[in-house]
């Protein structure tokens, strides 16, 4: 684990106006619960998340699976409308922006998925798959697209003439440059990555993990990580939260997170992550208990039937996010 | 892809011989074809010169390999109730069998396809609600029921179009889309689950973040992935279509194979039934490997394998 | 396999299935049955059958003497219009005279082709090529011949003609099956002056007249021109025959249709067709065919059975007309092939028992929508020996059933049924169904076992199921040959072989030559298998056809379920 970079801390809502934000954004689904009857349920997959990302940073964001990330993404991505609250690309709420503002989101931001299998269309060739967000989106010339491919594909460590291959040619590893060559064609200021090396072999995780953070300083791209495992997380980001059943816990400078972390959940998570013993790799089991069900939250504190140290109140009151020391937020009733 | 085609080859060749030996014993399990040949006074005598004379004196695998022989000089005897060449017999049908064949299948690939794309990309809509409708009908109606009630609309009611024969293209659009009734709802259903498994996948999500126009998004990423199940499951139903449908024949009166396979087999027609069954279903084999190789086109993966 | 073997395997093929005639030696003319026996497959296929709007027709007597051409009628207008026939198949439908299967093919080879003599609308035997008939000897039969006949090219038929049609016939490759007959019987045909042939048979032909289309409808063997034959090849016969008939053929589509015209040469001028074209076309199911009729894409439609005649008789430019009698269906007892068997079918009370049990006018009026049952024997009113108080069909009677069953010491036994679908007689599976619940109530027991039909007559040829089973047949007329076939011991459906006195009388019939002697023992053997209640019959049914309003009249051949006699259609 490296320290991180020093890019510029900066805390929520401070500073300059941020790449993307989301404003008190959540997103509810409703689900039709079994039997013809079947009352709709709310099931809260985002709650009332606020967060913000600074041009050329990382936000790093982790939490076990099922605790809103993917959703998060989507919003994120203009995936999905949020149920109340805002998503906000350069200032603009992205669910009000005209064709040109459209346009030049798609322009502005893409992803890289966790799977690279799926996430690369099987009957595409390298090029088309890579130029595809130049045909769209530019008016480039064929040549002009051609030879943008191939600083691309050398920019992620492809050879030319990978080009002209198809993605089962490569291994994972490979597809996931082929990935990123693509979230990177348009020069985006923010790329979302969705678990990026969770599906790769642990050898090659680093060499992806490496390009990335190459590429963000090359060309200032903004990344959202989103992670389950804090490792990688660190070694990326400059701020970090940590979201649980649709909330966000704590969110903090990454020093701030790992040096001092002061929500249970956070230290649970710690905990689990940083002896590199095997089989602790995974968040599989950090923690006694279950993960209750989105649909039938606890009152108060939802982190409380797992919490070690909870105490009545928390079953009262629910906590919100404060800030306890400068940029770091948690949300927990003992915590001072 | 050399030892793809190769191996292909192979196991093609190895499923015409197959047929051979299936076609040769399955014919004589319709019946002793001098019961229905020879009147019942007649003597033993009479009998067995009957048997002599049809060749059914001869051993089993003699007469297997006469057969064989038959297969490879293109002579696969004389129809025992057309007292033709069963070749020239079957030949003179197949024709008018393939090609409502033919018709039967664009119709059902064209109607499942696009009812099916439309089900998909209106998920849970009223369109998909109402196509999910339509395709389950058209499983549960058998397809004479769909036949008759085409003629009652277009024939009767309507006189639009001409009740049955084989004359013109006009005569062929009811017997195709009675025929190719039962197949275009299965792949309409298909291409819509098909379909829906595509546009969950990330590449499609990526595709529509990098703001891909979504008609380019469903042909152009979704439906090129879909098409293998939807393929294969259009190259079973291409077996039915091109073995004639009886009912569909005995309906509209259509000249094809399904009718006279079946009088072949109660008259016990051996060389007859030997014939139709051994051509087409080699045909169809063929047919098959066709396909086959048009997969690895298709799909890269294949390819390599 | 070879070619030249496709004589011996479809020599019988199709007679096979239906009755094949005893040839019997008796030397008689036979010419007073009048037979309505075509030796074609029925069963095969949908029957409907005609009903004789028969007017006696404009040709002779049936007798060997000559009645001539003077019965032409006198105005024969131009033959006009056109019309369009579905039927529901034509069998193995060829065009060549010399390949005509019988049966199903009948539509062909009655408008196109003759023999020597042929039946008329009363399905009684006419001359038609031959002017009279002589018998010389039982084993000699001298034709002779009609003057001034034409072929449709108007060349004249010679003698020469007759004679090589005769060997085309029984060495046309492949065989018609009817031909089988003929070429196993005759020892050869010779032309013994400028108008007779003289053909001589191997036995004494008393039955064989059959064959020589002297009886009812039969054939004999159709006639055509050896000069055209030469002169288009074997191949273009196939497609361009000739004939005598009162339509020509036009154009043969296998599988599809085949095309006649009018024949305005026709020798018997009151049979000059008065539509001058006629299609024939396939329809296999009736459903199409009613489509058919009401589209106006058919003028005449055959094998319109019960229910779906009901949605035609609102249509009011839709008529239905029938031939009745055209079917009987009857339900044998098959223990009795076995002479060693010592089932209670021997005992005739059991039989009469379960005739009695059944109740024929449910079944007549409520499965097969007809008015009344028909008699319990096989046999038809327009057959010869037939008298219709002579066989009236029993009353249903449970209790006296019921007693003869305890009689007979059968109750609560259990008999295998045999079941098939048969296209010449409707519903025998619901029929079978009716007979066993009525047998149920008088304690007797069944298991129906249904077959395939070809499967079935294989087996019932074969005399192997025990138990009871029906069979259907169709219409004819010459009692002579139903006794025969159906009561002689061997014969192709005979469930009488161990009744000696029925045995006896049919070798007596066998060697009368007396016509009116032989109608006695006709009457005689069918008056024995009544009182000894050999037989269940069903009732008889009818065969329909719907027509169109273009068609003013049709008049049809007694008994015939095919679609004959297009000649008398008036528009």
């Amino acid at each position: 684990m490296t320290t991180s970079p020093a890019s510029t801390v900066t805390a929520p809502k401070a500073g300059d106006t941020p790449l993307i934000e989301l404003l008190n954004v959540t997103k509810v689904y409703t689900v039709r619960a079994g039997g013809f009857r079947g009352q709709g349920r709310q099931l809260r997959a985002v709650d009332g998340v606020s967060l913000s990302v600074p041009a050329a940073t990382t936000l790093g964001l982790v939490g076990e699976s099922g605790c809103g990330k993917t959703t998060l993404s989507r919003l994120l991505l203009r995936q999905e409308p949020p149920t109340t609250g805002e998503v906000r690309y350069a200032g603009k709420n992205v669910w009000s922006m005209g064709r040109g503002g459209q346009k030049d989101f798609h322009r502005q931001v893409s992803a890289v998925f966790q799977d690279p299998y799926s996430s690369l269309n099987p009957r595409h060739r390298v090029r088309e798959i890579v130029t595809e967000p130049l045909m769209v989106n530019s008016g480039m010339s064929r040549h002009d697209r051609e030879e943008k491919l191939q600083s691309l594909l050398s920019d992620v460590g492809l050879p030319p003439a990978a080009a002209g291959l198809y993605p089962h040619e490569f291994s994972g590893g490979q597809r996931q440059r082929i990935a990123i060559a693509r979230a990177i064609a348009l020069n985006p200021g923010l790329v979302v990555l969705d678990e990026p090396v969770s599906a790769l072999d642990v050898s090659i995780r680093a060499q992806i993990l490496n390009l990335l953070k190459e590429l963000q300083e090359r060309h200032q791209i903004a990344y959202v990580f989103i992670a389950h495992d804090l490792a990688a997380v660190e070694h990326m980001s400059d701020q970090m939260a940590v979201m649980y059943l649709g909330a966000l816990v704590e969110y903090a400078p990454v020093e701030g997170l790992y040096g001092n972390p002061l929500h249970p959940y956070t230290k649970a998570l710690l905990l689990a992550s940083q002896p590199p013993q095997p089989g602790k790799m995974s968040l599989e089991a950090p923690l006694s208990g279950e993960v209750p069900s989105p649909l039938n939250l606890p009152s108060g504190c939802r982190f409380r039937t797992r919490c070690p140290i909870a105490e009545a109140r928390c079953a009262e009151l629910s906590p919100q996010l404060r800030e306890v020391r400068p940029g770091h937020y948690v949300s927990c009733h003992l915590v001072n | 892809m050399t030892g793809y085609i190769v191996s292909r080859l192979i196991q093609t060749l190895v499923t015409i011989v197959g047929i051979s030996v299936v076609v040769f014993f399955l014919a004589r399990l319709s019946g002793d074809a001098t019961a229905l040949l020879i009147p019942p006074e007649a003597t033993a005598e009479d009998r067995e010169a009957l048997k002599e004379s049809l060749g059914l004196d001869d051993p089993l695998p003699v007469q297997y390999g006469i057969f064989v022989k038959g297969i490879i000089t293109g002579d696969f005897g004389d129809s025992f109730r057309f007292g033709e060449p069963a070749l020239d017999v079957f030949l003179d049908r197949f024709p008018n069998t393939l090609k409502l064949a033919a018709a039967s299948a664009v119709v059902a690939l064209l109607g499942g396809v696009s009812v099916g794309v439309l089900g998909a990309i209106r998920a849970g809509g009223f369109v998909d609600r109402l196509t999910t409708v339509i395709a389950l009908l058209g499983q549960a109606i058998p397809s004479f029921l769909i036949g008759i009630m085409l003629i009652l609309f277009f024939a009767v009611e309507l006189r639009w179009l001409p009740t049955s024969g084989m004359a013109g293209p006009k005569t062929f659009i009811m017997p195709a889309i009675a025929s190719a009734w039962y197949s275009m709802a299965a792949l309409t259903r298909m291409t819509r689950s098909s379909m829906l498994d595509v546009m969950e996948t990330d590449y499609i999500r990526l595709a529509r973040l990098k703001g891909v126009p979504e008609r380019a998004v469903i042909w152009k990423h979704a439906f090129r992935n879909a098409l293998v199940p939807i393929l294969s499951l259009f190259s079973l139903q291409i077996i039915f279509f091109v073995s004639g449908s009886v009912v569909i024949e005995q309906i509209f009166a259509w000249p094809g194979i399904g009718q006279l396979t079946i009088q072949a087999i109660f008259s016990r027609d051996y060389p007859l039934v030997q014939t139709i069954v051994f051509v087409t279903s080699t045909f169809l084999v063929l047919l098959n490997l066709g396909v086959d190789l048009l997969y690895a086109v298709i799909d890269p993966r294949i390819r390599l394998a | 396999m070879e070619r030249d073997n496709y004589w011996t395997r479809n020599m019988r093929r199709r007679i096979g299935r239906r009755g094949f005639l005893q040839t019997s030696g008796v030397a008689a003319t036979g010419l007073a049955a009048a037979a309505a026996f075509g030796c074609g497959s029925d069963d095969d296929d949908e029957t409907t059958t005609a009903t004789a709007t028969g007017t006696a027709s404009a040709t002779g007597t049936a007798t060997g003497s000559a009645t001539g051409t003077s019965t032409a009628s006198a105005t024969a207008a131009k033959p006009a219009g056109s019309i369009k026939v579905s039927v529901a198949t034509l069998q193995e439908q060829s065009a060549s005279p010399f390949f005509q299967t019988g049966g199903l093919s009948s539509p062909i080879y009655f408008h196109a082709y003759e023999g020597f003599f042929g039946g008329d609308l009363a399905a009684k035997s006419t001359p038609r090529l031959a002017l009279s008939m002589e018998q010389p000897e039982p084993t000699t039969i001298t034709f002779k011949l009609r003057p001034g006949v034409k072929f449709w090219d108007g060349t004249d038929v010679t003698a020469e003609d007759i004679k090589w049609s005769f060997d085309a016939y029984v060495g046309n490759n492949p065989p018609a099956p009817p031909s089988a007959k003929i070429k196993n019987s005759v020892t050869s045909v010779d032309i013994t002056g400028t108008d007779t042939i003289t053909i001589k048979f191997k036995t004494p032909v008393v039955f064989q007249m059959e064959e020589m289309g002297v009886t009812g409808v039969s054939r004999g063997w159709p006639v055509s021109s050896r000069a055209h034959y030469e002169k288009v090849g074997a191949e273009g016969f196939k497609s361009q025959p000739m004939g005598t008939g009162p339509f020509a053929v036009k154009e043969n589509k296998v599988g599809q249709y085949i095309d006649l015209v009018a024949n305005e040469l026709y020798w018997n001028k009151a049979w000059v067709p008065r539509v001058q074209n006629v299609r024939l076309n396939i329809v296999p199911d009736q459903q199409t065919r009613i489509a058919q009729i009401k589209t106006g894409e058919a003028d005449i439609i055959e094998g319109i059975i019960g229910p779906a005649a009901e949605t035609l008789k609102n249509e009011s430019s839709i008529k239905i007309v029938k031939t009745d009698n055209t079917a009987q269906m009857t339900v044998r007892f098959q223990d009795l092939w076995d002479p060693a068997t010592t089932s209670v079918q021997k005992d005739p009370r059991f039989r009469e028992a379960m005739k009695l049990a059944v109740d024929q006018e449910s079944i007549a009026k409520n499965l097969l929508k007809l008015g009344a049952p028909g008699p319990d024997i096989l046999v038809f009113p327009n057959s010869t020996g037939y008298d219709a108080n002579m066989f009236k069909p029993l009353k249903r009677d449970v209790a006296k059933a019921k007693d003869l069953i305890k009689q007979a010491g059968a109750e609560g036994q259990e008999f295998r049924l045999g079941s098939y679908s048969s296209s010449s007689y409707p519903m025998i599976p619901e029929i079978m169904q009716a007979y066993a619940s009525f047998w149920k109530e008088i304690g007797i027991n069944t298991k129906i076992e249904t077959k395939e039909s070809g499967a079935y007559f294989t087996d019932f040829q074969a005399k192997t199921p025990r138990g009871l089973g029906p069979i259907s047949f169709p219409n004819f007329s010459n009692g002579g040959i139903l006794l025969v076939t159906y009561y002689k011991k061997g014969g192709a459906y005979a469930t009488t072989d161990n009744d000696d006195e029925i045995q006896a009388l049919i070798g007596k019939l066998e060697t009368e030559i007396d016509p009116k002697a032989q109608e006695e023992l006709i009457k005689q053997g069918l008056k024995l298998a009544y009182d000894k209640h050999y037989f269940i019959a069903a009732p008889y049914v009818e065969s329909q056809w719907a027509i169109s309003s273009k068609i003013k009249s049709w008049e049809r051949q007694a008994g015939l379920p095919y679609v004959n006699s297009l000649q008398t259609v008036t528009l």
